[in-house]
């Protein structure tokens, strides 16, 4: 499969599995319980991907082309020999890009209509949004 | 993969993973157990209740992912393509099929209507042999076309004979045919009522066959059969109804009237006689007028043995 399967590249929002995944690969190579653990970092402990769904996601993610398996070692001192590490692909990057492209669009029209949380709303402003 | 320093709940996990498809499998096995293991390790730490979900979620996304991956290899096997991380279609599965699935379709349908036809005719093939035979036999006399004929008739009418023949039993329906063909061809000429003598001859063997065993088509019976034949004007169609009652009996000429039986004494034996030729008188064959048949024969076991003496000597009786 290409990189055209993916899904953002159809114009369609990636699957939150696909995108902590790819955001946990965005700085640092990683296993898979280093990537089960980003994600849950970076979602603040609302997404935890169980191992199926980790190595699911892992799996088509290769496919695809936007994460590979690495060779290399990362620093001795916090390596596993017994593990596998991954890293995210330069068409990694663009899907990622694209996706935190789209997700900031959402969030600057959110932020211009005071639909984030600690503006405050009525629905006078509303209407005339 | 289990290991005696593993905790049941890890060796479950192990056996789980069995679930997964084999490629699926032999790529990440390793990997999800050693995750696992990592996420039971963290578990132990917290409280009892909290370790217990923990595993059940890993448990239930085991489950749900190994059902997923067999799904997606099932379809990749079926399609041959890459797995993608877009949903399968049916849709698409159906429209890439379309024409192995209307093969197999036409197939199935072809198969049925060819068993139906295959039984059909593995049935009433002999009749319709029977049938084009003696139709075919007629032609070759010149007896065909003409009129109003007795053909199909008769036809029909040998035809349930061979057929009843060759199944082994006595059809029901022979007798019905026989006396439907009589009403059909009984004709009115000058307000008396004419029957055909050559179909009645036929429907006299039928009833000879099933009373003392006779062949119409080797014409043998056992015991002999005295039948009276009475003959009476008949029209053109009515002669031919003649004819081929005799030429099927083994013999035929168009311009006969007066029928003689002869025996074959090889095939006799005592009580049982085998007519082998039918011979008849003239008939006047002015086609412009109704054929008249005359004279009257009585044929029985004496009378048959006289002409049997006569021709062929003294016989055993």
């Amino acid at each position: 499969m290409n990189t055209s399967s993916a899904s953002s590249s159809s114009g369609e929002p990636l699957s939150p599995a696909v995108f902590h995944v790819l955001l946990a690969l965005a700085l640092h190579e990683r296993h898979g319980y280093g990537i089960m653990k980003q994600a849950e970092h970076d979602s603040d402990g609302r997404i935890h991907l169980g191992p199926g769904t980790l190595y699911g996601t892992i799996k088509r993610l290769i496919a695809a082309g936007l994460i590979e398996a690495t060779e290399e070692r990362p620093d001795p001192a916090l390596d596993d020999q017994r593990r596998r590490y991954y890293r995210i692909t330069p068409a990694g990057q663009q899907q990622l890009g694209l996706e935190l492209e789209r997700l900031d669009r959402l969030v600057t029209v959110a932020r211009q209509q005071r639909l984030l949380p600690g503006h405050k709303v009525d629905a006078l402003e509303l209407t005339n949004a | 993969m289990p290991s005696p320093a593993l905790s049941p709940a890890q060796r479950w996990y192990r056996h789980l993973l069995y679930l997964y498809p084999a490629s699926f499998r032999r790529e990440y096995a390793r990997e999800l157990a050693l995750l696992f293991d990592d996420l039971y390790r963290e578990a132990s730490q917290r409280s009892v209740g909290q370790r217990h979900l923990a595993i059940t979620q890993a448990y239930v996304d085991t489950l749900v992912s190994a059902g997923r991956e067999q799904f997606n290899n099932f379809i990749r096997r079926l399609t041959k393509q890459e797995p993608t991380m877009e949903r399968p279609s049916s849709t698409s599965f159906l429209a890439r099929h379309r024409l192995s699935l209307t093969v197999s379709a036409t197939l199935i349908i072809g198969l049925g209507l060819a068993s139906l036809v295959t039984d059909f005719w593995g049935y009433n093939g002999p009749v319709a042999y029977a049938k084009r035979i003696i139709t075919e036999g007629l032609e070759a006399d010149g007896l065909l076309p003409m009129p109003d004929t007795w053909d199909g008739v008769t036809a029909s009418f040998v035809a349930d004979y061979v057929q009843a023949k060759y199944y082994g039993d006595q059809r029901a329906d022979v007798g019905y045919q026989s006396r439907y063909a009589l009403q059909r061809h009984t004709r009115v000429v000058d307000g008396r009522a004419y029957t055909d003598p050559g179909l009645e001859q036929l429907v006299a063997w039928t009833y000879a066959s099933m009373e003392h065993n006779f062949d119409p088509l080797t014409c043998s019976t056992q015991p002999p059969v005295a039948v009276r034949y009475t003959l009476e004007p008949v029209d053109r169609a009515g002669s031919a109804g003649v004819v081929a009652a005799f030429s099927y009996a083994g013999s035929s000429s168009p311009n006969l009237v007066r029928y003689d039986l002869r025996l074959d004494q090889s095939q006799s034996k005592p009580g049982s006689w085998k007519i082998t030729q039918v011979d008849c008188l003239t008939l006047d064959s002015q086609p412009s007028r109704p054929y008249v048949l005359t004279g009257e024969s009585t044929m029985n076991k004496r009378k048959w043995t006289e002409r049997l003496n006569r021709s062929f000597g003294p016989t055993q009786p």
